[in-house]
């Protein structure tokens, strides 16, 4: 008791606001009963109880967050892909750095979303459909535009350059020395040192790039052109004056950023040997 | 046989002027020896080391393994630096057994090599440590361990026990006596310490600068184990620090 006491007490001082918000909400909904411009929270709890049910004529709440988290792992992993590669190189070769550098600076001021309308220009709204027919029938395979992939590699793109490069940096040169005088070269001190050094760095990149990335999909999904998706939901449901999908889509959102937020900093957490004790 | 054969080297200082930080530089160091560089700061001992390792190439001048000029870092010339010496990512047991995975050794022949050199320097109990979790000095003595572990002709070591107190800096000077009588590696050791240097020199070369000079060159055949206490060491440290007073010009 003496123990658990503490712990109650943290959680209450954690949950009191919230707890108070909600019922604020709760009665003021049902106070100015107007559902299309506050929603109760029961209404919405029903929606998001009911994930596989369809909503409206779009698919399910689970078949759109399936769009929105596909579109948004693609677009992330083709940024670690390349942002990775890049990062060390011109993290480890001034060559490199002195080549690209200035690029990156021009172009990564530019927010991802001020890209659209030239590559929707360029792209138009085609899926991975166009390029696999099989897909064709699938919600899921028609809905993987590649606009709105090429958006969420842009958000994610730069954060992870920017630490893959600091972490190479950062890492000392004793290290790098050391193993040179071990004998590694070449492919073997890249990926036995360079990599494993500057990891958690490119780790906490991926995280920050994953996040944007996520932030980028939600407005890149209201963009024309995307029938699917979580963003494409809740514009929906606004043209509907569905208050209620709205906000049940809109906790959806924030449920999954958070969850990979917390999934990559767990990661994170296990990488940082300097204060494992 | 280590030879450095006039070597000059050149840094592009930060002013964008030139520093010179080792000029016309001679040395030559025989197999199995025990040398100790010493001198103030600035004065190039680090820098001739690094040379000899193939981390710098000199501006002027050759360095010859065996009659064989170095062209870059090898094996055959480990480092133990004075920090940030151990892969933080691995363990103790796969810190030392790095080299050994370079040259392709299979992973249990490795491990039972490791294995072998962190109980020669007292280690056997921390195979499955991280570095976080050592004290500096076993720090160092795993540093050791990884450089002998592939076996090299020659250990450079860059005030290896600089960052460490008193009581463990003896302890592992005595362990590297030690193993350097078992092992007989030529050894380029890096110091501030003239204590350290006469403990552990067959020869003590005092540098001065910058520019950096070799000033004088101290035989020191006192038998090992060598007494801190004994009149003649007495006299050797007094004469390392006599050289050093006279570079100095503190007279
Ligand atoms: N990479 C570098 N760029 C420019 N100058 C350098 C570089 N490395 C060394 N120097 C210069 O060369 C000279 C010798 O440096 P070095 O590090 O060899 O001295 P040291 O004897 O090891 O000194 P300490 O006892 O402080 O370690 C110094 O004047 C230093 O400023
Ligand atoms: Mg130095």
């Amino acid at each position: 008791m003496s123990r658990g006491f503490p712990i109650l007490k943290g959680w209450l001082d954690r949950l009191t606001l919230p707890l108070l918000l909600l019922a604020g909400w709760q009665a003021t909904a049902l106070w100015l009963d107007k559902p299309t411009i506050l929603p109760r929270l029961d209404a919405v709890a029903s929606v998001l109880m009911q994930p596989t049910a369809k909503i409206l004529i779009t698919g399910s709440l689970i078949e759109n967050m399936a769009v929105s988290l596909i579109r948004v792992v693609l677009g992330f992993l083709l940024a670690a892909g390349t942002a990775i590669p890049l990062g060390l190189a011109m993290g480890y070769f001034q060559r490199v750095e002195r080549w690209v550098d200035s690029s990156v600076e021009i172009l990564r001021p530019i927010p991802p979303l001020a890209w659209v309308p030239l590559i929707l220009a360029w792209l138009g709204i085609r899926s991975l459909a166009d390029w696999f027919p099989f897909l064709q029938t699938s919600l899921i395979g028609a809905s993987i535009q590649f606009t709105t992939v090429v958006i969420i590699f842009i958000g994610a793109f730069f954060p992870v350059l920017l630490n893959t490069i600091q972490g190479v940096r950062r890492i000392p040169r004793e290290y790098i020395e050391s193993a040179r005088t071990l004998g590694a070269r070449g492919w073997a001190l890249l990926h036995k040192v360079l990599i494993p050094a500057s990891l958690p760095m490119v780790v906490t990149g991926l995280r920050i790039g994953l996040g944007i990335g996520w932030m980028c999909l939600v407005a890149a999904e209201m963009m024309p052109g995307s029938t699917a998706g979580l963003g494409y939901l809740i514009w929906y449901a606004y043209e509907l004056l569905r208050a209620d999908i709205i906000v049940a889509g809109m906790i959806a959102i924030g449920l999954i950023g958070f969850g990979m937020d917390k999934g990559f900093r767990r990661l994170e957490a296990r990488l940082v040997w300097e204060s494992s004790g | 046989m280590l030879e450095l054969d006039r070597v000059t080297k050149r840094f592009n200082g930060a002013d964008g002027r030139a520093v010179t930080a080792l000029s016309d530089v001679s040395l030559t160091i025989a197999r199995h020896e025990m040398v100790c560089l010493v001198g103030r700061s600035g004065c190039g001992k680090t820098t001739t080391l690094r040379l000899i390792a193939g981390l710098e190439r000199a501006t002027h001048g050759r360095i010859l393994l065996n009659g064989v000029p170095v062209e870059g870092p090898s094996a055959q010339r480990c480092v133990v630096f004075q920090r940030y010496t151990l892969f933080p990512w691995r363990s103790v047991l796969r810190n030392v057994a790095f080299g050994l995975e370079i040259q392709g050794v299979p992973k249990s022949k490795r491990h039972a090599i490791a294995r072998h050199y962190l109980a020669l320097v007292g280690l056997a109990e921390q195979v499955h440590a991280f570095p976080a979790q050592l004290s500096g000095g076993m720090q160092q003595r795993v540093a050791v361990a990884r450089a002998l572990a592939t076996d090299p002709q020659v250990l450079l070591m860059d005030e290896p026990f600089g960052a460490l107190d008193a009581q463990t800096r003896t302890v592992l000077q005595q362990e590297l006596i030690r193993i350097w009588q078992e092992d007989r590696k030529t050894i380029v050791f890096v110091t501030h310490d003239i204590q350290e240097a006469a403990l552990l020199a067959d020869r003590v070369v005092v540098m001065q600068g910058p520019p950096g000079r070799i000033q004088a060159i101290l035989n020191c055949d006192l038998p090992r184990p060598r007494d801190k206490g004994a009149p003649a060491f007495l006299a050797l440290c007094d004469r390392i620090h006599t050289m050093l007073e006279v570079v100095n010009g503190w007279n």
